[in-house]
């Protein structure tokens, strides 16, 4: 099989950020810390890659103006859990399912957010309280072509 | 699967910690409340079952999709 190359990214137009999550994500409990790394002129796009034992990598979104009207409630569990009691101190980001690239076809969990507390940077997967509100599986890009009827 | 009877207000001790107490009984709708340590996450099953499929499909298995994604239309 041979892999698609592409450009590799330019040192200084690359930032990242490691993240403890104590629980993992939800199925993959295993994964409990990542590297989130972000591109110059990629938004809304992140990398979410774990580290440790386990190498797994995921692509996220950053939702913040990119999905008209969400606004995610969290429990007051998870609220704690993460030490959170100011809104302005979540990260949030959305686990992406990229099915294609190439025609591109995105969709991403708005129902199990990684939250993060910037402040900490432990962050958790948590299953909003307003669940019932969104779909896991939010078209984000959808350039597949029209099927026929 | 272990299966036991239990009346309204009665509860069950699974290990020492985690207690499950049936809350509510209406009709078809019962409603348990769990009492368990806070590293221990609870949700319905088929909310884990959808976040746990959704997340397995997730995981990128063609090398760095990053540069290859962008937006074809600003959604602002």
């Amino acid at each position: 099989m041979k892999l698609i190359t592409t450009a590799p990214f330019t040192q200084s137009s690359i930032e990242r950020m490691q993240i403890e999550v104590p629980f993992g994500l939800i199925g993959l409990a295993n994964l409990r810390r990542f590297e989130l790394t972000f591109v110059e002129g990629g938004w809304p796009f992140v990398q979410m890659k774990s580290v440790g034992e386990e190498e797994l990598s995921f692509i996220a979104i950053d939702p913040r103006g990119l999905i008209p009207g969400y606004e995610l409630e969290l429990s007051d569990e998870d609220a704690e859990a993460l030490g959170l009691d100011n809104a302005d101190d979540a990260l949030v980001y959305n686990i992406a399912t990229v099915y294609s690239s190439q025609p591109q076809y995105v969709t991403a969990n708005l129902i199990g957010p990684v939250v993060v507390n910037r402040r900490t940077l432990i962050g958790k997967q948590v299953i909003i309280a307003n669940s019932d509100k969104y779909s896991t599986m939010y078209p984000l890009i959808d350039e597949r072509p029209a099927q026929a009827a | 699967m272990l299966i036991l009877s239990r009346k309204l207000n009665e509860s069950i001790m699974i290990g020492d910690e985690i207690e499950i107490r049936i809350a509510r009984i209406d009709g078809d709708f019962v409603k348990i409340g769990i009492a368990a340590p806070q590293n221990l996450t609870i949700y319905r099953n088929e909310i884990y079952q959808q976040m746990r499929a959704n997340n397995l499909s997730a995981v990128c298995h063609t090398g760095d999709l990053l540069p290859k994604l962008k937006l074809s239309t600003p959604q602002n």
